[in-house]
């Protein structure tokens, strides 16, 4: 049974793990951008939900809304006044560019609120538990968590696979220069698809803050996470990038079974081993 | 026959390098006119220049008295200019359906019939049942027909069709060539730029021939005297 309660435990893990990289799998899919920030955007966002929070005295959920609608505009900001203007002709440029916003949005989050650790509280619901087998016990905020990631895996897959928008962000991700020549509007799409990102990334921030401890630096160590979920799930893959984070959360919590300093590096070396194993992903495909 | 689209001194560059040197075009609604001329004399420069889609333009294009230099490429495919690349640049990973749906998404509606899924399937059957595959799993000829059915589905008033006969085995052209003369029967204006000059001469009304970014020669096509035309074509 303790097997199968860190399993379980992994599991559900593995669901923010996949929230964390929803958001860079998008960004690379279709602007072919590594956003180097990405972590650290996810922990501006936990910081503007805790701002939000403490300015209006509201709990997390209350203030959630409001905190999407301004982590949609930042996304619109970011494209929008940053990202439009990079050469992207060569990747090397745009990663440079992500790596020099990570590091001034870690020096103003130092500046502005220190490098003390911070973490959002949802009260009761954060140690409720529900009992789904005889001495199995699962966290009730870890399935809300996990029922969001698939949640928003489902809803980005429909949006993708269903919408006319969707068939206009695979356009322009197979081939930008076509898709302008053809009359979409790819500055558009662009900016629509930066500020669904970031509506995932505002989604991971408040339930990594709710879940955990965070400060001004703790972005590189989601960054990195959310990387591995996606090389192990497969490039272009959401499901797939699921599956990989899954497959970190289980082994880091095996690994903390083992000892609580194998907790992170677990997942690294089963990363390793997958990437040595299957280069290309699990579900190496487009389609998801 | 009215001017629908009036091509006036249109001059395009790429950097120091000018690919046309005041072009006057001009395409009546109905009408199929073919510009023809040699590998690299400015006739896909053309297409480029009325899309505004590479190099620096100046002179003028008007769609129905409204000029369109200056606007982007979704403005100009709203205004109802349809594109039919070189290349046919089919998207991998939409299929067949998903690609012709994609130009519904560019144009709008400017009166007549709207193009629907149901028409363009009518005049490509060969695509009904191929229609959830990649795009670019087709052969040549169908794909050149999802580009065809993806430009109608803007609701053009002017087809632009750059080398649609490229590549392609000579029964597919006819087939093509057959159903865009169709398409004019029916109101539409018709550009099509061609290397090869006997086709584009029997399908069409009018023809351009283009010389290094100059127009050497135009007139009816079924008047077209082969020799004064392989002058015009070849410089010499």
């Amino acid at each position: 049974m303790e097997l199968v309660n860190t399993i379980s435990q992994g599991v559900l893990l593995g669901g923010l793990f996949a929230l964390y990289a929803l958001g860079l799998s998008l960004v690379f899919g279709v602007m072919r951008i590594v956003n180097i920030a990405h972590g650290d955007l996810i922990v501006v966002l936990a910081y503007i939900g805790l701002t939000v929070t403490e300015f209006l005295g509201v709990s997390v959920i209350v203030a959630a809304p409001l905190i999407l609608v301004v982590a949609g505009g930042l996304g619109w900001v970011l494209q929008r006044g940053l990202f439009e203007f990079v050469p992207r002709h060569d990747p090397l440029i745009p990663l440079l560019v992500a790596f020099g916003l990570s590091i001034i949005l870690q020096n103003l989050l130092l500046m502005g609120y220190g490098a003390d650790p911070q973490k959002l509280s949802l009260g009761r619901l954060e140690q409720a538990s529900v009992e789904i087998l005889p001495n199995l016990h699962i966290g009730v905020f870890s399935l809300i968590i996990f029922g969001l990631a698939v949640a928003m895996i489902g809803g980005l897959q429909l949006m993708i696979y269903r919408t006319g928008f969707g068939r206009a962000l695979r356009a322009v991700s197979d081939n930008e220069a076509n898709a302008a020549m053809l009359g979409l509007d790819t500055r558009a799409i662009f900016r629509k698809a930066f500020v669904i990102v970031m509506l995932t990334v505002a989604v991971a921030a408040l339930l990594m803050a709710i879940r955990g401890n965070f400060d001004p630096a703790s972005g590189s160590t989601r960054l990195l996470t959310a990387f591995e979920a996606i090389v192990i799930g497969g490039l272009g893959s959401m499901w797939g990038t699921l599956a990989g984070g899954v497959i970190i959360g289980i082994a880091q919590m095996v690994g903390a079974q083992i000892d609580a300093s194998w907790q992170v590096l677990a997942g690294h070396l089963v990363f390793l081993v997958l990437l040595f194993l299957r280069p290309s992903g699990l579900f190496p495909k487009n389609d998801g | 026959m009215t001017t629908l689209l009036e091509i006036r001194d249109l001059r395009l560059q790429y950097g120091q390098f000018k690919a046309l040197h005041g072009l006057d075009v001009e395409i009546a609604e109905g009408e199929i006119v073919a510009v023809i001329g040699a590998n690299g004399a400015g006739k896909s420069s053309l297409i480029k220049g009325i899309c505004c889609t590479e190099g620096q333009t100046s002179g003028s294009v008007k769609l129905d008295g409204r000029e369109l230099l200056g606007l982007t490429p979704p403005q100009i495919a709203r205004a109802g200019i349809g594109l039919v690349p070189e290349g046919r640049r089919i998207f991998p990973s939409l299929s067949v359906e998903e690609n012709i749906l994609l130009g519904g998404q560019l144009g709008q509606d400017h009166g007549g019939t709207p193009w629907t899924l149901e028409r363009i399937y009518e005049l490509f059957p060969d695509l009904t049942a191929k229609r959830h595959l990649s795009g670019t799993m087709l052969s040549g000829g169908q794909q050149q027909m999802i580009a065809i059915g993806r430009a109608l589905m803007t609701n053009p008033r002017v087809l632009l069709c750059d080398e649609i006969s490229l590549g392609l085995a000579p029964t597919i052209i006819n087939r093509l060539y057959e159903q865009l003369i169709a398409l004019a029967s029916e109101g539409l204006a018709v550009l099509v730029v061609e290397q090869a000059m006997r086709k584009a001469l029997e399908i069409s009304d009018r023809y351009y021939c283009i010389l290094e970014g100059r127009v050497s020669l135009s007139g009816i096509s079924a008047d077209a005297d082969e020799d004064r035309i392989a002058q015009a074509y070849f410089g010499r």
